[in-house]
Formats: C-alpha cells, sequence, structure tokens
C-alpha cells in the first residue's frame, strides 16, 4: 500500500493527516508543504501575532513531535508541482515521484492581487502566511502609515492592529460598505463606526487607481480614480483569496469555484479528494458546492476526506461559523447568508458595545452575529433553521 | 507528568504531558480522537468537551458563564464536564484522567 499524500500543509491539510490516525488508518501518510514552517493557524496572523501578544511558537497547530508519534511524515518547504489521477502519482519539485493510494488536495487560497500601476512597489503587500505577517510587523515601523485596501475580515483585523499599534490607518473599499460579502449591513454599520471612533480614516466606494512610489523603489501613496493621492508607508491589500486550483485543473480535474468535491470530499478524479480554502464543496448541509474560507470548514472538510479514505462512517453536518477579533469586539457568527440574499434583519442590544443582529427570511433563522454577545451566539447555533418568533 | 485519556469504549491512553499546557493542547499533541477543538481554544465551539476527573475537579479555576453557555449545547453533560481548553495543567495533575464523552456536539 502507498498510503495517502496530502498536498498542503496548512490547516486542512494537517488536520486530514491527523484524523486518518483517529479514524484507524494504518498506511503511509505523507504530508506535503511549500512554506518551511510545521503547519500553523493563520487566523491570529492579522491579530495577536501581528500585535506580538502571540509568542511565534504558540502559532503551530501541534509540535512536530505530534506528527512523528502519529506517524505522519512532513516534507516542508517541498512543492508539489503535478498530480497523474491515471497512475496515482504526485510530482514534487524536486523530481521526486510519490505513489499514493488516495491523495487529498488541500493547497488553500492565495491572495487576490490588484493589476494597477506600481502593484509591484516596495511596501505594498498581501497577507496569508507567517512569512507575510513577519514582514509586514517589519515594515510597521514607529510612524508607518498605514493603508488597507478592501474592508473584508482580514483588512478589517489588520486595520483594528494598526490603530491598536498606534498607526496612521486608512481603509479604502470600493463597495458602498464594509463586509460587505460577509455580514448585515446593520452589523456591518455598527462596526464602520467603530473604526472610525478608533481613528480609522474609512474610505467607502472609491477603488484605488495605482500606487506612487519614491526614488527608492518604495509605496509613499496610493493614487485615487480622481488624481488624489493618500500618503502610505506601507499598504496591505486584502480584497479577497483565490482558490489554488492549478494542480487539480492541470490534472484534468473539474472545478468551479474552487476545486469540485461531494459531501466525503471525492473530485472529479478516482481517489483524488480536496479540502479547505481550494475546494468547491458541498458538505451535504442542502446548501449546495461552497466555497467558505474559515477554520471550520477547513477541518470540517478534512475530516469528511479522512473518514471517506478510512471507510468510516460521514462525519455529521454543522452549521458553519465565523469568528474575528477587533479592539476589544470579539465577533461570533451562526449560520451563513449567500452575499446578495434580501434577509430580514434586526438587531438588538448598544450597537456601540454589545449587540446582536439576527438575520431571517420567512421567519426562519438563518444566522445569527453577536459581537460581545457570545449567550446570543450560542442560542442562534441551537435556533438556526427553525421558525423565528419575531416581536416585530 | 502523566495525563489518561479514556474513551467512550473504556480504551486508556496515558499520555507524557508538559505542565503549562490547556488539557486541549495536550490532547491535540497526542491525537486522542474526540477531541475535536475546531475552534482552536477559543472558547467558542465546545468540540472539546471531557469529563474531568471527580478528585481533580476542584483543582481547575471555575466556569466563566460562556463556557457554562457553550455546555448547555454539549451532548452527555455531566457535572464534571468542562471545555479542556479552558484547563491548564499544572504538576499537581499527575495522574488525571480526563474521558472523553460519547460524541460532540453536531449543531
Amino acid at each position: 500500500m502507498s498510503g495517502v499524500v496530502i498536498i498542503g500543509a496548512g490547516q486542512a491539510g494537517a488536520e486530514a493527516a491527523l484524523s486518518l490516525r483517529q479514524f484507524q488508518y494504518a498506511e503511509p501518510v505523507i504530508v506535503v508543504g511549500d512554506e518551511p514552517t510545521v503547519p500553523y493557524s493563520r487566523p491570529p496572523l492579522s491579530k495577536d501575532f501581528l500585535l506580538g501578544t502571540l509568542p511565534p511558537e504558540k502559532l503551530a497547530l501541534r509540535a512536530a513531535s505530534a506528527y512523528e508519534r502519529a506517524g505522519v511524515s512532513l516534507r516542508l518547504g517541498e512543492a508539489a508541482v503535478a498530480l497523474d489521477p491515471a497512475s496515482h502519482t504526485v510530482t514534487l519539485a524536486s523530481g521526486e515521484r510519490l505513489l499514493y493510494d488516495a491523495c487529498i488536495i488541500a493547497t488553500g487560497s492565495s491572495a487576490r492581487r490588484l493589476p494597477l500601476p506600481g502593484a509591484d512597489l516596495r511596501g505594498i503587500l498581501t497577507l496569508r502566511t507567517w512569512a507575510d505577517a513577519k514582514w509586514l510587523q517589519g515594515a510597521l515601523q514607529p510612524d508607518a502609515r498605514l493603508a488597507v485596501i478592501g474592508a473584508g475580515y482580514l483588512g478589517l483585523e489588520v486595520a483594528a492592529s494598526a490603530r491598536k499599534l498606534g498607526h496612521d490607518v486608512t481603509v479604502i473599499e470600493a463597495g458602498p460598505r464594509i463586509l460587505g460579502r460577509s455580514a448585515s449591513d446593520l452589523a456591518a454599520r455598527a462596526l464602520a463606526r467603530r473604526h472610525e471612533a478608533e481613528g480609522v480614516r474609512l474610505l467607502l466606494g472609491l477603488a484605488p487607481a495605482g500606487f506612487a512610489g519614491g526614488h527608492d523603489g518604495r509605496v509613499r501613496a496610493v493614487v485615487m480614480a480622481d488624481g488624489s493621492e493618500i500618503g502610505a508607508d506601507v499598504v496591505v491589500v486584502s480584497v479577497g483569496g483565490v482558490p489554488a486550483t492549478g494542480i487539480a485543473l492541470a490534472a484534468g480535474i473539474h472545478c468551479g469555484n474552487g476545486i469540485t468535491a461531494d459531501p466525503d470530499a471525492r473530485t472529479s478524479a478516482a481517489d483524488v479528494y480536496s479540502i479547505g480554502d481550494c475546494a468547491h464543496w458541498d458538505a451535504g448541509d442542502g446548501r449546495g458546492h461552497l466555497r467558505l474560507e474559515s477554520v471550520q470548514m477547513a477541518s470540517r472538510g478534512a475530516r469528511a476526506a479522512a473518514a471517506a479514505i478510512a471507510g468510516q462512517p460521514r462525519p455529521a453536518v454543522k452549521q458553519p461559523y465565523f469568528w474575528s477579533n477587533q479592539y476589544n469586539l470579539r465577533l461570533q457568527i451562526a449560520g451563513w447568508v449567500p452575499p446578495g440574499l434580501a434577509t430580514e434583519d434586526h438587531l438588538e442590544g448598544d450597537p456601540a458595545d454589545a449587540f446582536w443582529v439576527t438575520r431571517s427570511i420567512d421567519g426562519k433563522l438563518l444566522a445569527v452575529e453577536a459581537v460581545n454577545s457570545p449567550a446570543e451566539y450560542i442560542k442562534g447555533q441551537q435556533l438556526i433553521g427553525q421558525p423565528l418568533c419575531l416581536n416585530a | 507528568m502523566i495525563v489518561h485519556f479514556v474513551q467512550p469504549d473504556g480504551s486508556r491512553l496515558d499520555v507524557e504531558v508538559d505542565p503549562g499546557l490547556t488539557i486541549m493542547e495536550a490532547a491535540r499533541e497526542a491525537n486522542i480522537p474526540g477531541i475535536l477543538a475546531e475552534c482552536g481554544g477559543g472558547c467558542i465551539c465546545s468540540t472539546c468537551h471531557v469529563i474531568v476527573d471527580e478528585r481533580f475537579f476542584e483543582s481547575f479555576p471555575a466556569k466563566e458563564p460562556t463556557e457554562d453557555m457553550l455546555l448547555d449545547l454539549a451532548p452527555g453533560r455531566t457535572e464534571f464536564s468542562r471545555l479542556s481548553c479552558q484547563l491548564e495543567l499544572s504538576a499537581d495533575h499527575e495522574g488525571l484522567v480526563v474521558t472523553i464523552p460519547d460524541e460532540q456536539p453536531e449543531y
């Protein structure tokens, strides 16, 4: 038996490897990752890690010894360059070929870039990896002015962390509001007010036209469409992720918005599975194929693939949930609403402190967004999908 | 120090643990099935529910209200239930027995 080869050593890949052992899978398990580091947790990179409150050694999901003990071999700093479903082989950049009985593609996503003039100036970066975060930390010298392009969770978390560190921060968002794809208007407005109260300059409905640099090749400003400039020493471009489907497409595997995967995480190629940020996964919860970038989706996919490979029953379906920390605000979201879907939203509590928004359609609860209101988040987890009695 | 993890079927795994880790972290390092710890220790998901050795129960700090509410979501809650991400191990916990519940919440 050749065992399982997992391409990608992020949260999804690492969880899949360990889950295979939990499911009593006894054959070799190899995880190939192009980053040199032991699998680590990405969410803190924009928050506690950037703030310097999380020691780097706490970023690892587990110590290297945990993989050794579990009999999982980590091939770090090595890139998989090709997958051949017909011969069941994965080829590494070194030319080495790994045979597999089952292959899991967990290549994650890469940061979307802006094809604008000046986008390659020094000081402009995206945040995806530990190396990116260390680079950003180093670039944020005292008095450095930061511009964040894109007001999704990542951009807002970076903005909040940088404000906490005392930097001048401008957030530029092309859409009419922050969190346009991921939160209700009510919650987004409350969070926007908080960012402004903290001193973040929030520019909505405005897209950058390019970047201006100095003679030293470093960025000095974001150039707007009307020619105006926003001075910046560091620019973080956080305008979404692109699923890393290259290796799958080259192997002839079907892809939509990511690598198409069924509830067992199986792709269109025999014995090839896909999980995590790169997968367009039908989790079997009636929502159809989705690509939700979250820790929970990564670990759910990992367990689904591991169970299928190890011949164990499919793990139960759960509600999606998400979280974000900005300033002292702890945002917890239970459930998921497709972007653009019109819902009836109700806000309760104090929008400046602790509040929650229920989102429903025809009296049926779809999601709860709770800020500093863990009890309401927990209630939401229990009530989603059930009729909601609104005292409207 | 040694901590004993007991599965619902009665099987037991003795794990060498460094004080200072939480029970959840120790379980993840040892790849103990049944402690999913989906949220990574943020006290938001309740998938690291365990039943703590009666003898040691009082030695851990009392539950915060959030933990208590999350435990309400956990199937098979007992009076000795805790979220293992909230329990830091010290040298006094030598010989602690941690029991994994039959199932973790599937909300």
